[in-house]
């Protein structure tokens, strides 16, 4: 064994041992952003895991047809299409004014 | 908008209703006031020129020509006449005029003297059946000693005419002294009022029209005295006298102006009874007020 490969082989277990505290110390790293991004992604996911189905809204208004004492009556229904649930909400009478406010004319004996 | 139009014909006061934004809504409004004018110039019995004036004068003298209006709205009240079993009938112009009912009533109520003819005693009336109507040829002939009046059909008659010519160019209502019709409504139905009998202050129903018709029938309204008796123009052809039923005024609703007249005079003479069903076999809505002033309806009267 000549000198500078007796020298080389007396340095590795010195250079040896640093490269294991390297190497875990890498590792640590690694495994701490590994943990993390785990963490941040099952916080992330959970809205996305299991994604909710859309469903449409159908407002339906029914205004009846209003008599000539304006006793007009408004309903808003909300509607589910997926769920066929249905609410009825009575409100006040919409804002308009009938045509006639009084008969327009009479029937009399002829 | 709504546009309206007054005026007085056919003895009695006229009023026509136009909804629309039409500049024109003045001509359109004009030519019914100038329908009227025509209608009435050619089927008044109070014009001795009038067409039918000209047919009950040559009553007895077989067929006549007449024009296409006379013809249409005597078909009318033939029909109407058959279906009610005569109760309705158009040849009542000897009764009338017996009863005192020979002038307009403006005249009568004017106090004009009357020229007195027909003092015999009152006879039943039901000569419709011998009245001979030839529509294909333009003719028709009274048969002797009888004479025809239209007056209320042809009233109602010419209302739904009015009316449907006005629709032509909106919503439109016509009111031709009581008997009303609807062609078409402008978003909401007409309301129209069904005046109160025995207070004109008062009304006792609304009604809504948009395509149909309401008529009123009643002994109050044209009245007079005659050798100390009351005396009204609702004559019942069965006893060829004034009308002495339960009822006293009968308001009808139906599809034309017409029917209405018919089934409101028809369930007056009937009485309330009797009169009811008649207007149910006919789809027609009543609504009743006795002489007590008692009040029933049948069919589909608006509750």
């Amino acid at each position: 064994m000549t000198e500078q490969a007796q020298q080389q082989s007396a340095r590795r277990p010195a250079s040896s041992g640093g490269m294991a505290w390297k190497s875990g110390l890498l590792g640590a790293s690694l495994g701490a952003v590994l943990l993390g991004w785990g963490l941040l992604a099952r916080d992330n996911a959970q809205p996305t895991a299991a994604p909710a189905p859309v469903q449409p809204q159908v407002i339906v208004l029914r205004v009846p047809v209003q008599n000539s004492l304006g006793r007009a009556q408004a309903v808003v229904t909300g509607q589910s299409l997926a769920q066929g649930q249905r609410t009825a909400v009575n409100i006040a009478p919409l804002p308009q004014r009938p045509l006639f406010q009084q008969p327009v004319t009479r029937t009399r004996g002829s | 908008m709504l546009h309206e139009h007054r005026f007085r014909a056919m003895n009695t006061a006229v009023a026509a209703w136009l909804w629309t934004d039409s500049p024109l809504a003045g001509v359109r409004l004009d030519e019914v006031e100038r329908f009227f004018a025509q209608v009435e110039a050619e089927l008044s019995r109070f014009r001795p020129q009038s067409g039918l004036s000209r047919l009950n004068a040559a009553a007895g003298r077989g067929p006549q020509p007449i024009s296409p209006v006379l013809a249409e709205v005597l078909a009318e009240a033939l029909e109407a006449a058959r279906v009610s079993g005569g109760v309705f009938d158009p040849t009542v112009l000897n009764a009338l005029q017996t009863a005192g009912y020979d002038r307009s009533f403006e005249q009568i109520e004017a106090g004009r003297a009357s020229p007195q003819r027909g003092q015999s005693a009152a006879a039943p009336a039901s000569g419709w059946q011998q009245v001979r109507l030839d529509a294909a040829k333009g003719t028709a002939a009274v048969p002797g000693g009888q004479g025809i009046d239209l007056g209320g059909i042809a009233k109602g008659w010419t209302v739904d005419q009015a009316a449907r010519q006005l629709g032509q160019w909106g919503p439109a209502l016509v009111d031709g002294g009581g008997d009303i019709r609807a062609a078409g409504a402008p978003g909401e139905p007409w309301p129209v009022a069904v005046q109160d009998p025995f207070d004109e202050t008062r009304d006792l129903a609304v009604v809504l029209l948009a395509d149909n018709a309401v008529a009123t029938s009643s002994v109050g309204g044209r009245r007079w005295q005659r050798n100390g008796q009351p005396m009204h123009h609702l004559i019942d052809p069965r006893t060829g006298q004034p009308s002495r039923s339960d009822l006293h005024t009968v308001t009808v609703l139906a599809p034309t102006a017409a029917d209405a007249e018919v089934t409101a005079k028809v369930v007056l003479l009937l009485g309330r009874h009797e009169g009811q069903r008649f207007a149910e076999q006919r789809d027609h809505s009543v609504l009743c007020v006795g002489h007590d002033g008692q009040q029933s309806t049948a069919g589909h009267w608006p509750a």
